[in-house]
This record gives C-alpha cells, structure tokens and sequence, in this order.
C-alpha cells in the first residue's frame, strides 16, 4: 500500500534551495571579485606604461635639446669629458628632481642612457642580481619584438613586477624600468571594497535565499498538504478514512523506534500502552438510502459523524471507512471505559435525524477489540472489532465486545486462513458421509459426503470453520473441485468393492461460476468410470446475489449429463421456490429446522405437507433433514415423504464406517 | 513583534551589528566610498535590530524560528 508519508513535509527541498541559492551568489561574488580585479589591475597597468613613456620621452629629448644647442658650438665628434660630465650631472639632476623629490618617491628606478656622448646607469634600490636579470631578459625580448623605435612592457622578477620603456632615437637609448604599482593598489583596493562589497552581496543573496526557497517552500508544502489530506481523508464527511487510521495504528502500537523515522506532522500519536478500537456500522442506512434518495444519505452519514465526533476526547479518532462504517481509536482506554463509550455511541446514534421532514433513527451496531489483550496488530484488533460488531447487530443488542470464548474465535480464524493452502495441498480435508434412508424400512439409499478438516493440531474441524474462510479466500472453485474429485475417487473405490450407492455433494452457487466445473466432473468421472447418475449436486444456498438464472442453466447442464439434482435446506433460502420453478431437480431436501420439533408445531407440519404436496407435480422426491425421534419419522411417513436423514438413523461417519454399514447392506437405525 | 531569535543567534548578531555600525562611522578614510560605508551601516543597523529586539525580518518572511519558546 502507498503510504501517504510520501506527501509528508520534504525538509532536504527547502534545505536544497537554500544551499542553491547561496552557491550561486558564492559563485556570482567570485566571479566579479576576479573580473574587477583583473580589470582594475590592467588599467593600472596601462596608466603606468603611458606614464612611464612620458618620463622616458621627457629624459631623451633633454639629451636631445642639449646636442643641438652643443651642436651650434663645437662639432660633435670632440667630446670632451668635462663636457661629458656635465651633461651626466645635468641629466642625474633631472632625475632626482623628477623622481627622488618632496613630493613623490619611487621606491625603484634603473635608468640606463646609451649615446655618442653619454652612457649612464642609474640605479635606485636595485641590486646588481636583479638589474642583471631584467637586462637579459630585456635584450632577449627585444629580439623578438619587430624593430620600432616605441618598445614597452612588464617583466615580473621574483616576487615583483616591473613595468620598462625603452626609447631608441637620434643617437640615443633610453631604458627606463619601475616597479609595476598597480597591482598592488589593486590588491588593496579590491581587499578594502571588493571584498566587503562581496560580503554585501553574499548577504543580500541569503536574505533572497531564505525568503525566497521559504516562500517556494510553503507553496509545495501547501499543495502537498492538500494532496495529503485529500488521500487521508474522506470527502464527505471531512473525517479521515482507512489510508489514514493505517498509519496511525502504525504509529500507535508499533514501537518507538521504527516510527521514529518518519513521523507525519499532523499524526501526533506516540505509542500508546493499551487503547481500544470500535468498530461502528449504521443499521438502517441502505434503507435511508434507498428510501430518501443519496442526499438524504449523505446527510445521514455527516449528522452521523459530527455526533459522533462531538462525543468524542481530543485524543480519540473517528475515521470513516466507506459506507456506514466508522471506526473510532480510543487511545489509553481500559475494557471498562469502552463498555460506557460503546453504550454511549450506541445512545448517540440512535437520536432521531430529521430528513425531508421525517424523524429518522437510524441504529447503530458497535463492536470493540482492546489492545493489546485482543490483538497485538492494528489488522487483527479490527477484524476483531469487526467481528464483534456483527455479533452485536445479530443479537441486536446495541454494542458487545470482542471475546476470545466466541466459536468464531478470531485468533483461531486468522490461523486456520493461514493453514489453508496447506489442508488442500496435503489433502487434510476429508469426506464424512451421512446415510439417507428409506423412512420405513431403514434401507441405505444414498450418502451425503460432508467435508471435515483434519487439522493437524486443532484435530477435526467442521465446515463451519472453514467453509467461510474458502469462500473470503477466493479459492471456493479449488475448494469445489477438491470435493468433487475426492467424492468421485471414493466412488470409484466402492464400486470396485461392489457399492454402487450415490454420493450427493454440497455445492454453493459460487461454484457454478467456475465455467469448467462440469467438464472438470465429467473428465473425472469417465477417467474413474464412475456413472454421472452416481453423483448428486446438493445446491447450498449461501449467497442471493449470484444471478439466478445464470445458476440455472449451469444447473441445467449437469442435469443433462446425467448428475442427479438436489435443492438442500429447502424452504430457508431466498430463492428455494424460484430455483424450483427453474430447475428439475431430482430431491428436495427439507430444513433440518422444520423437522426439529415437527410432532410438537402443527405450523411446521403445515409447512413440511405442503413442500410434499409441491414435491409431487414436479417429480421430485422430498427429503426430511435432521430428523432425531422414532415420532417424527412417523408423522412424516404419514404426511407421505418416505426418505430421510439425521442422528435418528445415523451421524456422519468415517469411510470405514460407511463402508461397512454399506457392504453389510445394514438397515438403519442400528438396532 | 514575537521574538524568534535564539539568544545565542541573537548576540552573535548583536557582535555583527556593532561592529559592522562602528565600521561604517569609524574607519575614516580607509573605504574611500561612501556607498560601502551607507550599506555596512544598513547592515549593521538591521544586525543591532535584531539584537535589541530578538526579532529577525528575514526570519519573519522566511518563517524561520531559532527561539526556545515555539509555542
């Protein structure tokens, strides 16, 4: 069964948006913290460069200004190192002015001037390693860089960038290399404002996320709610039904641990120590129904269930089941206190409700299992409760509780549909024959096969016990089978020994759905080369609702094959008239319940002459069942029905036994 | 206003929120710009809020309860 715990509250969702949303603004911060970053650190880079070619222009055209005014004095080619000199101190002057004044510092400076009347190196904070390598580098990237006058860019020694400018013009070279500061300034920057922009951000982002995974959240969470509550709960009555009462059984008597796991939020039951479960059923309501039209049913059900309801403790459950029935969970509630609610639920349900006008009271039967002395299992308790509620409705008497004396001892019951697969594999389902005699002379005329159960630890069982447990089983056409095949098996052994007596089965109208059973009974007679007019069909009528006329005509093919005919317990059934006026069938069996006390009830006699003198047209030879006294076997000779059976003659006996009475060709009674 | 906040959840708030506020006055010219400054102060402003309330907005929206007392 799909439990409705799977609509239950999902907190890993919400728990899932969350995180979805904080990863992604995690995600969006990085992104635009390394974007900014690179972003501000390469226009730093640029400003620099184009800094760095202002200073170096500025050096070169000084040197460049100074040759021309030199150039209108002396030639070129005499230089004199007095005028060199100057010329270096001139240019170291520049340099300290430019670089080295009050107002700016450069941490790093190389300058190198490379001309006809000046070759110049200064260095500022550098060490000889690192001029060393940057030259290096310097001459071998200038190789590689197509020749133009302009060459620029940055070198990374170490741990620090530099930033150079080369200018090469009129004689001149001047290199001009710096310390990169941006990126620096960078990191600062985006240490100062990025970062806090980011925590910004990412706090915004959680705020976005709570609100909006909660308002997701509680979206779903709604639907679900409802979807829940739809699969828990009946919709007529708002109460909750069948789906819903599993669960909270489940939870109320199952053990802690196990429904730990998942605990529904609207269950609030914790296991209970003892608590008792009622089983309600409305006794009129098909009448209402039927009479008053589905509203007015309807309308029933819910005047019904708010009583109810209204009667009941917080901690107590009504559920509704279907149709009429409800069932009500009384947690830590004793035998005792039931005995009063069940009185009390009775009262309730018997207050006349008005509809259309009319005062209607419709009655209730209640029935009540208690836990854990009845059951241990929610299926067991009501089933019980179930139990003793029809017991209640049968007896009239309002309410009653389950009780484990019944015959029909539910744990017994529960038991003996487990050992079933087992009594008709192992063929632990036996025949019991009961003769049927001639009334006047004793004489065996044929024999009723009855199933008896070996069980192999609760000894022989009657049909009783068994017989509604096939049919609530599915597994009456197996069942019918079984008997027929085991009823014929017998005969064929008989009629080996020289026995040619009949053998009448009892065969319900739900086995007669089974399409093959008469092909099935004819394949076995012909395989044991037993005759079909050996074999009687006693039509058992347990249920009115198989289609008559269907049964009829089933009945009427095994008629024509030859097998004898039987309407058993003739003038208790619904139909027993209409399936004479149906069939030709060979017996009437009369109902043990009209012979019992025949000689004392002149209303029973009435009855019994008259099943004879409709007997008589038809063909059919009656039978009397349960016949117990010398007295009645009298009267019913004389009211003219001549066969008969019961304890007077003889209990159903073992095969041994009626294998003896019939090999004797003994006459009954035993005298 | 029910309070919904934990007094743990609620003083570490209460921490956030003085110093994100004493940031946001205090740090002189070390941000340089004063958008970051107004959103800090927001934030610690909502933080000192929440302490002197025990009550969170967000939490509020989100219907999120760190508090002891939930019913």
């Amino acid at each position: 069964m799909a439990s409705f715990l799977e609509l239950q509250k999902d907190k890993s969702f919400r728990l899932k948006l969350i995180s979805i949303c904080l990863i992604l603004a995690l995600s969006v911060s990085i992104v635009y913290v390394v974007v900014s970053y690179r972003l501000a650190a390469d226009l730093g880079i640029k400003t620099e460069l184009e800094s760095l070619h202002k200073q170096a222009m500025l050096i070169h055209s000084e040197l460049i200004i100074n040759d021309k005014n030199r150039v209108a004095a002396t030639s070129l080619s005499n230089v004199t190192a007095l005028e060199s000199k100057a010329l270096k101190d001139k240019v170291s002057d520049l340099v300290n002015r430019v670089y080295f004044n009050d107002h700016s510092h450069t941490d790093e400076l190389y300058l190198k001037i490379t001309g006809p009347r000046l070759n110049l190196a200064i260095s500022h904070q550098f060490s000889p390693v690192q001029i060393e390598t940057l030259t290096t580098m310097l001459s071998l990237s200038l190789e590689n860089m197509p020749l133009s006058a302009m060459q620029n860019g940055v070198k990374k020694v170490g741990e620090t960038q530099f930033i150079w400018y080369i200018v090469d013009e009129s004689d001149y070279q001047v290199l001009l290399v710096k310390t990169a500061r941006s990126l620096d300034d960078t990191l600062d920057f985006v240490m100062k404002r990025l970062t806090i922009t980011s925590v910004i951000v990412f706090w915004l982002a959680t705020w976005f996320a709570l609100t909006l995974s909660s308002w997701m959240n509680k979206r779903v969470q709604d639907k679900n709610d409802a979807l829940a509550h739809l699969a828990t709960h009946d919709s007529l009555t708002g109460l909750p039904n069948r789906l819903f009462l599993a669960d909270l059984m489940r939870l109320s008597i199952t053990d802690h641990s196990q429904s730990e796991q998942r605990k529904p939020a609207k269950l609030k039951s914790t296991p209970v120590k003892e608590g008792c479960l009622f089983v309600i059923d409305l006794d009129k309501f098909k009448e209402v129904n039927d009479a008053f039209g589905h509203a007015a049913g309807d309308f029933l059900l819910i005047s019904v269930a708010q009583k109810l309801n209204d009667i009941l403790a917080p901690s107590q459950t009504l559920i509704r089941t279907g149709g009429d029935e409800f069932i009500i969970w009384a947690p830590e509630m004793s035998a005792k206190e039931a005995e009063t609610l069940a009185a009390q639920l009775v009262i309730v349900c018997n207050e006349p409700i008005t509809i259309n006008d009319f005062f209607i009271n419709t009655g209730a039967s209640v029935g009540f299992s208690h836990y854990p002395s009845h059951a241990q299992d929610a299926e067991s308790l009501i089933i019980y409760a179930d139990m003793a509620m029809y017991e209640a409705k049968q007896k009239r008497c309002g309410w009653s509780m389950f009780s484990e004396v019944s015959p029909n001892n539910g744990q017994q019951r529960l038991k003996l549909r487990a050992d079933l697969d087992n009594a008709l594999s192992q063929k632990q389902i036996k025949l019991y024959y009961q003769p049927k005699v001639m009334l006047q002379n004793g004489q065996v005329i044929g024999v009723e096969a009855l199933a008896r159960w070996y069980h192999p630890t609760d000894g022989q069982l009657s049909p009783a016990y068994f017989v509604d447990l096939i049919e609530q089983g599915g597994r009456v056409q197996e069942f019918g089978r079984y008997i027929i095949l085991a009823a014929i098996e017998q005969m064929a052994v008989w009629q080996q020994q020289g026995i040619l007596t009949p053998v009448a089965i009892n065969l319900s109208p739900f086995n007669l759905l089974d399409p093959e059973l008469l092909s099935f009974t004819l394949t076995s007679l012909e395989q044991h080369k037993v005759a079909p007019s050996q074999l009687e069909i006693e039509l058992i009528e347990s249920a009115t609702s198989v289609n008559i006329d269907y049964i009829a005509s089933k009945l009427t093919d095994f008629r024509n094959a030859g097998i004898k005919l039987a309407i058993d317990d003739f003038g208790t059934g619904m139909s027993s008239l209409s399936y004479l006026s149906n069939l030709n069938v060979n017996h009437i069996k009369i109902d043990r319940s009209f012979i019992d006390n025949l000689e004392h009830d002149p209303k029973k006699r009435a009855i019994v002459s008259t099943a004879i003198a409709l007997a008589e047209p038809l063909n059919c030879q009656v039978i009397a069942e349960g016949i117990e006294t010398k007295a009645q076997v009298d009267i019913l000779i004389k009211m003219g029905c001549f066969c008969g059976q019961g304890y007077y003659f003889a209990k159903p006996m073992d095969v041994k036994d009626i294998e003896a009475v019939l090999l004797e060709n003994t006459t009954l009674p035993f005298s | 206003m029910k309070k919904n906040l934990h007094p743990i959840d609620r003083s570490i708030r209460g921490i956030i929120g003085l110093l994100f506020t004493g940031f946001a006055l205090f740090n002189g010219a070390y941000l340089e710009e004063p958008v970051l400054e107004v959103l800090i102060g927001v934030f610690g402003v909502l933080n000192l809020i929440s302490l002197f309330f025990g009550w969170c907005p967000v939490y509020h929206l989100a219907g999120i309860n760190t508090s002891d007392n939930k019913k």
